[in-house]
């Protein structure tokens, strides 16, 4: 090979394969304890390799040899936020932006610190703009402006921020996998359906499509839930009305996933009982009172309306709703391990 | 007499070009005939096909006029010496008398007049292959896929898609089955693509080169492409060569998600010399193993490429126990049952197996430290191990899920989804 110095070598790996820079730069440092950009690239591939204890302590060693530097900072920062010391990512996103304040990267830590804190506020949304100014053709800027956006409620600003991502990186699974998370408290369920399919084939790597997939199904059941209640205050009165609206409205259901979601969703859905079981305790809940007030239709058909009011069918359904209800209560009380 | 025998053996031959006793028998009457080109062509085919044997290289030695092997038994008969040496002559180039019988290649290619180019360039070493300052090791793999223990499912695919059509030339040219493209191994990671690999090249006698993504990529513009080149002639050079791409995924990365210009340009440039568009990669074969082939450019997946895949999966119950032997061997142990303990690591990795062995003898050497006296590794420790250790391609079947559950249901993950579906995992 040409001849080439370790840290030069390191600068080409670290982007491809953090491990190879990481086994060039182990024996450099070894003998060059002290070279600062060495000490900041290993703390980067230490970051890609999970490993953030250690990263931490290559960009403190960076950062004592180098403190006007924004660099070992920021990797300091990044560490803390993969560590899960909220209040230190946020601190030293800060002082990041203190040492350059013309750098990009600074703000757009100072908001993705806020993000992982859960503490965004006008300040982090400030920081992520100032970051798009600074650098409008980084795909991450606009990203790191919708995250913050949304959480803040700005859904419409949100989308925009992901939508802008989109068309400058059309193949960026985190601007997907975002804009379908907008999409989602839009209420817009198929274009957040699509979007997370879209994410799921982008990059298998990302866990939470599948979690954000069972949330669709869940507002799905939760639409049908609301049908199945509406059939269960009709039937009283009309118990051919309320089984026919209740079959309706599972065939639409069905016909939509369907023909939206294919056969991924059908593999999502096949691993609901298990991965979250009180989605399908829900599930099957609704299907067995939308079967008795199907069957109280049946029964019904062709007498007057209003004959059998007090049919105990509807009253097992209106109690399975219930049950329904309970698992959706206890499945945001304890939210399931899917994707995690 | 003998030259209708040679027409009708020659047809013979004709019909059935791998027969290689019948081809023998053919060069050998063509040799006695005095037909000396058209017995070293014969020859030269058995060669091509069984290049170790032995009879086929005493006939060529024969042909070509070099002494192949003194023949002891055999008495020296006074008959005309005038074109023979004199036998008490001595001949720098006879081998000695308890010498192995090699043939050999360098009188006959100087017999032949054929000017074979070096195999490397520059003042390379016999282990290396290499042209100018870029220098790759190669090794010659002794290892044959019977060296590897258990793994029958993907042994068969790599028959079935990459040995099966090499073996029998004259079925490919029948069935017009081109040898383009590599072949890509996946898996979880400590499942042994690597050392499959290196068996493959053993099958194959051919040379086996490793490349890491650190052999190739440089920062300096146009000096990864070129590592690319040089090394895909260094084995073009050193044919028949297998060409491995350890961790392909981080050489040959999506160039969408790739900022790195080094990177871009390698992956074009690889891409580039797999299609062989200026060089012929004929004998040059190529094999890639990678954890995350979801992160592959599908570029090099087109055909051609890395057309062909195989999924090496954790080790089954026969491998496992092989495994376990193996790290077992230089230990002291006593009455381990290690077919119990293959049975007990379902879905483990090598590496997991060799950790749980780890484990064990941790364990052992801790007891005997306490209780003063050395005592073996013992089935209690190796089960407590096994209890201790959680397999380690957990994560990895989750993205695999994720992976063709989301995916293009276009067949290239056919096998793995087969396996999720049979683990429960779909």
């Amino acid at each position: 090979m040409t001849d080439r110095s370790p840290v030069r070598q390191a600068e080409a790996l670290i982007e491809a394969s953090p491990a190879a820079a990481m086994r060039v730069l182990g024996p450099y440092l070894t003998t060059e304890p002290d070279d600062w950009r060495a000490l900041c690239l290993a703390a980067q591939a230490q970051v890609g390799l999970d490993d953030p204890a250690r990263a931490l302590d290559y960009a403190r060693r960076a950062s004592q040899l180098n403190p006007h530097s924004d660099w070992p900072v920021r990797l300091q920062t990044i560490a803390h936020r993969d560590l899960g010391h909220s209040y230190d990512a946020q601190q030293l996103s800060r002082q990041s932006v203190l040492i350059n304040p013309a750098n990009w990267q600074t703000h757009l830590l100072v908001a993705n610190a806020d993000l992982a804190a859960r503490s965004v506020n006008h300040h982090s949304l400030a920081a992520a703009r100032k970051s798009r100014e600074l650098a409008p053709a980084e795909p991450e800027t606009h990203i790191v402006v919708g995250q913050v956006a949304l959480d803040l409620g700005l859904k419409k600003e949100a989308v925009q921020a992901f939508e802008r991502a989109l068309q400058m990186a059309p193949d960026n699974a985190v601007a997907r996998h975002e804009l379908a998370r907008a999409q989602l408290r839009r209420g817009r369920v198929g274009r957040a359906l699509d979007g997370f399919l879209a994410t799921g084939r982008l990059d298998p790597t990302i866990r939470q499509v599948r979690a954000n997939l069972h949330n669709i199904i869940a507002r799905v059941i939760q639409l049908l839930h609301y049908v199945v209640l509406a059939g269960c205050l009709l039937s009283p009165f009309d118990g051919p009305l309320a089984g026919a609206l209740v079959v309706l409205a599972w065939l639409a259901a069905l016909a939509w996933a369907g023909k939206r979601g294919g056969r991924p969703l059908l593999r999502v859905l096949a691993g609901v009982p298990r991965a979250d079981p009180m989605l399908f305790g829900w599930a099957v809940a609704l299907l067995g009172s939308s079967a008795l007030l199907v069957l109280r239709g049946v029964l019904t058909l062709g007498k007057p309306a209003g004959t059998s009011a007090a049919s105990p069918l509807s009253g097992l359904a209106f109690l399975l709703l219930f049950v329904g209800a309970a698992c959706t209560w206890l499945r945001r009380a304890r939210p399931p391990r899917v994707g995690r | 007499m003998t030259q209708p025998l040679i027409e009708s053996l020659r047809r013979a031959v004709a019909a059935n070009p791998t027969d290689l006793p019948l081809r023998l028998h053919l060069a050998e009457l063509l040799l006695d005939s005095g037909d000396q080109a058209a017995a070293i062509g014969e020859l030269a085919a058995v060669l091509a096909i069984a290049p170790a044997d032995q009879a086929a290289q005493q006939l060529m030695g024969r042909a070509l006029g070099t002494p192949a092997e003194p023949a002891p038994s055999e008495p020296a008969g006074p008959g005309p010496a005038a074109s023979e040496p004199a036998a008490s002559e001595p001949a720098a180039s006879e081998p000695a008398p308890d010498a192995p019988t090699r043939f050999d290649w360098s009188a006959a290619e100087e017999q032949l007049g054929i000017d074979v180019p070096p195999m490397f360039v520059g003042d390379i070493g016999p282990g290396n292959a290499g042209i100018g300052d870029a220098v790759f090791d190669l090794e010659r793999p002794r290892l044959t896929l019977a060296d590897v223990g258990g793994m029958a499912q993907a042994k068969q695919r790599l028959e079935a898609s990459f040995l099966a059509p090499l073996r029998n030339p004259e079925l490919r040219r029948m069935y017009r089955k081109s040898l383009r493209g590599g072949l890509l191994l996946y898996g979880p990671p400590g499942c042994g693509k690597t050392y499959l690999a290196r068996a493959l090249a053993g099958e194959l006698q051919a040379g086996f080169v490793s490349v890491q993504i650190t052999d190739i990529l440089d920062q300096m513009l146009g000096t990864s492409e070129r590592n690319v080149h040089e090394l895909f002639q260094a084995a073009r050079r050193a044919a028949p060569c297998v060409l491995f791409f350890d961790e392909v995924d981080a050489l040959g990365q999506r160039r969408s998600q790739t900022r790195n210009s080094a990177l871009r340009g390698t992956i074009n440039q690889l891409l580039t010399e797999l299609d062989g568009a200026e060089q012929d990669n004929d004998g040059v074969f190529v094999l890639a193993a990678t954890n995350q082939p979801w992160d592959v450019d599908p570029a090099l997946r087109r055909p051609g490429r890395f057309d062909r895949t195989v999924l090496v999966l954790p080790p089954d119950e026969p491998a496992r126990e092989a495994i376990l032997r193996h790290h077992l061997q230089h230990r002291p142990i006593a009455g381990i049952d290690t077919g119990r303990l293959a049975k007990r690591t379902e879905g483990f990795s090598g590496a997991d197996l060799a950790y749980v062995t780890e484990l064990a003898a941790e364990n052992a050497l801790l007891a005997s430290v306490a209780g003063g006296e050395a005592r073996p590794i013992g089935m209690a420790d190796l089960e407590s191990a096994v209890a201790g250790v959680r397999p380690s391609i957990g994560p990895w079947l989750e993205t695999a899920r994720n992976l063709v559950s989301f995916g293009e249901d276009d067949g290239t993950y056919a096998e793995l989804r087969a396996y999720l579906k049979k683990a429960g995992r779909l």
